[in-house]
């Protein structure tokens, strides 16, 4: 049979990929040893307190539930009445692929030993100090709720990338919040920027370039698509500090961008020369580094898929063609100041120091561009909201942990409270990176379990829980919103409609949130 | 070749047990043994005998533990995982959207497979503990080739009982 360049001619070689666990690596010595080792199989009885309900805290949940003789109970609290954090509020609504975890989640949830609690508050309804007393183990998985800064001025005049996600995935109580912070108006969009390229950005360019017929199988709410398909957006830009290798979006992700119709990829040919300095392409050969592969398969996809521009008199001409919608790539370029709601200006800046750690540095302060658009966004990344009571370390914005036992701030483990998710590691990776995370974090408590460090209890919720002047939202009460959102999706061919308002859950669940 | 020489080989020898009990059974079961049989036999005609489940081992790396299934032809491997209850994940359920069902195949049957697609060999790039003949389960559908392989569940996280430091409180 003849066959192509083989696709593991892009892998890194064997003796390479040796340092990870691969398929030759184990060691069949400790086969027994090993063994079981994953499940719990303690005969006391623990119940673990979660507080966040995204994909952190489910999979380490799931973790926790497979003990074997069912010894575990997990309570899962989260601030928002809903579960599934990032699931609901983060993933783009035209991804229902990736929403369909949801449905693992509901089997997580009807297992007796779970419980959600909904609408609760760490920090605000209940202490965390108060769930340390009560429970075996507290697992921090509140992830990273807020946007991070630049650090330079007029940035208030920016639009935060997590407002504006939050708003299309219809975010409770927040649809007229957003509307009325807004600084400008939905329908004369028509060149929109994003500062930042990552998976966040795309996700963003995706959702404008869009048109509504493409977006009918989304969970989006009708009233931000009303709002939001009103304008007919021209051009999508994507600015980024360092070279087309240190991109941070994924193949997959522009690869699903490329293949809307209607739609264009733009490269400037001056920048992608500047990209290949001999660091960037050692950082894209086979074999360098885990991550290798992946630069290289990305960076020969957006050569061969986007069309270079040769200048800016290139740039003005394909801008100003109106027969297809346009995504622009923009790379070397670190913003200086906001000029007014419309303008920023830039530096330039060129790529220093070895591969994998080359940073951006701006060699002449002087060279300034300034670039306009109807619209700026940031998406510069996330970091995690310090919460009352929990170690923080503000340079990382994460909590200081080791494998996931939090650190005091004298660098001691603290008993029984544990981390996982983005609060841990910071706001990077997908979901299998979490799921690997959680795991890790899991290990950790089993094994103190399984030593005897924690303590057993078993009424953790009637001591802390059922005290609550607030009432609570249970897997039950939410299962009821879920089914009317479902079949208001129905009527109309989507989904699920989500419902906007705390008074619309109240309604259907009867109680006052 | 002699490999699968000896897996067809196998597979015959397996159908004779069946004929066996038939003499002992009485008139009703042997009524319906012979239906089934005819049954079976009409297949073999049709498809050359090909038996319709294979033998297939999961080999999870996290504990080293290893479960033999029946894989049925045609199903694919994140499936037959999930329908044996082996710890496998598939947050995006079949999707190819995500790349937690990451799984590692013998080299003899990765290198008799198509090549993974594009949008697969994007989310390979972000699997962990990438290998040369890693796949996504949710897109190895089984062939009867694939009759006694070891499939391997790769490692949960990276950097874990590898020097079997365990952080504890004291």
């Amino acid at each position: 049979m003849i066959r192509g360049p083989s696709a593991r001619a892009f892998l890194p070689n064997r003796a390479f990929c040796s340092q990870f666990y691969t398929s030759d690596n184990y060691n069949p010595k400790f086969k027994d040893d090993i063994r079981k080792k994953n499940q719990i199989r303690s005969d006391r009885e623990y119940t673990f307190c979660i507080i966040g309900s995204g994909p952190a805290g489910f999979y380490t949940a799931k973790s926790l539930l497979k003990s074997e003789n069912g010894s575990i109970k997990v309570d899962i609290l989260d601030s928002s009445p809903h579960p599934y954090g990032l699931v609901r509020n983060g993933v783009a609504p035209d991804h229902q692929s990736m929403k369909k975890i949801q449905y693992d989640y509901d089997e997580v949830f009807k297992n007796k030993n779970c419980q959600f609690y909904g609408n609760v508050t760490v920090g605000e309804d209940i202490q965390i100090l108060d769930l340390l007393r009560n429970y075996s183990g507290v697992i921090l998985a509140y992830g990273a709720g807020a946007e991070r800064d630049i650090g330079i001025e007029g940035e208030h005049h920016l639009t935060s990338a997590t407002d504006i996600i939050n708003w299309y995935n219809g975010k409770l109580d927040y649809f007229q919040e957003f509307q009325d912070s807004i600084n400008f108006d939905m329908k004369d969009l028509r060149d929109i920027s994003v500062i930042g390229n990552g998976n966040v950005a795309t996700d963003l360019a995706r959702i404008f370039l869009k048109t509504k017929e493409e977006l009918k199988d989304s969970d989006m709410p009708s009233p931000v698509m009303d709002i939001l398909k009103e304008p007919e957006i021209n051009s999508v830009s994507l600015v980024a500090r360092r070279g087309i290798y240190q991109s941070a979006f994924t193949t997959k992700e522009v690869r699903e961008l490329s293949k809307l119709p209607q739609i264009k990829m733009y490269l400037f040919k001056e920048e992608l020369e500047k990209s290949r300095n001999e660091a960037s392409l050692l950082e894209a050969t086979p074999g360098s580094s885990i991550y290798a592969r992946a630069i290289n398969r990305r960076t020969t996809f957006l050569e061969k898929t986007c069309i270079h521009l040769e200048n800016n008199d290139h740039y003005e001409e394909v801008l100003n063609d109106s027969s297809h919608k346009k995504l622009f790539l923009r790379y070397f370029m670190s913003p200086s100041k906001v000029l007014d709601q419309n303008s920023i200006e830039f530096n330039i800046t060129e790529l220093e120091g070895e591969a994998e750690k080359q940073r951006c540095v701006v060699k002449s302060p002087e060279e300034r561009v300034t670039l306009k658009s109807d619209l700026w966004l940031k998406s510069v990344g996330y970091k995690t909201i310090p919460m009352p009571g929990v170690p923080y370390d503000a340079d990382t914005f994460t909590v200081p942990n080791e494998m996931g036992c939090v650190l005091s701030d004298n660098g001691e483990i603290i008993k029984g409270l544990y981390v996982c998710g983005w609060a841990k590691r910071g706001p990077v990776g997908i979901i299998d990176a979490t799921l690997r995370d959680s795991f890790e974090t899991y290990r950790v408590i089993k094994n103190h379990i399984d030593q005897d460090l924690l303590d057993s209890r078993i009424d953790s919720t009637k001591k802390t829980l059922y005290n609550l002047e607030k009432s609570f939202v249970t897997y039950r009460d939410w299962a009821k919103v879920m089914y009317y959102e479902d079949e208001r999706g129905k009527k109309i061919g989507k989904p699920r409609e989500k419902y906007l308002w705390t008074e619309d859950y109240e309604n259907i669940i009867g109680k006052a949130l | 070749m002699l490999n699968l020489f000896g897996r067809r080989l196998c597979s015959k020898a397996a159908a004779v047990p069946l004929l066996m009990p038939r003499f002992r059974m009485n008139n009703m079961t042997l009524y319906r043994h012979n239906f089934m049989l005819n049954n079976l036999a009409m297949r073999s005609m049709c498809s050359k005998a090909d038996p319709e489940t294979v033998k297939i081992t999961f080999l999870n790396l996290r504990d080293n533990s290893e479960k033999v299934v029946d894989a049925k032809i045609g199903e694919h491997l994140l499936e037959i995982a999930h329908s044996n209850e082996i710890d496998l994940e598939g947050a995006c359920e079949a999707s190819l959207a995500c790349s937690t069902c990451h799984i590692i195949l013998p080299d003899e049957i990765y290198d008799d497979l198509e090549y993974p697609c594009d949008e697969e060999d994007d989310l390979l790039d972000l699997a962990y503990g990438l290998t040369l003949t890693s796949r996504l389960g949710c897109q190895v559908f089984v062939t009867k080739d694939m009759d006694g392989m070891t499939v391997k569940i790769p490692e949960a996280s990276r950097n874990f009982y590898v020097d079997g430091h365990v952080p504890k409180p004291h």
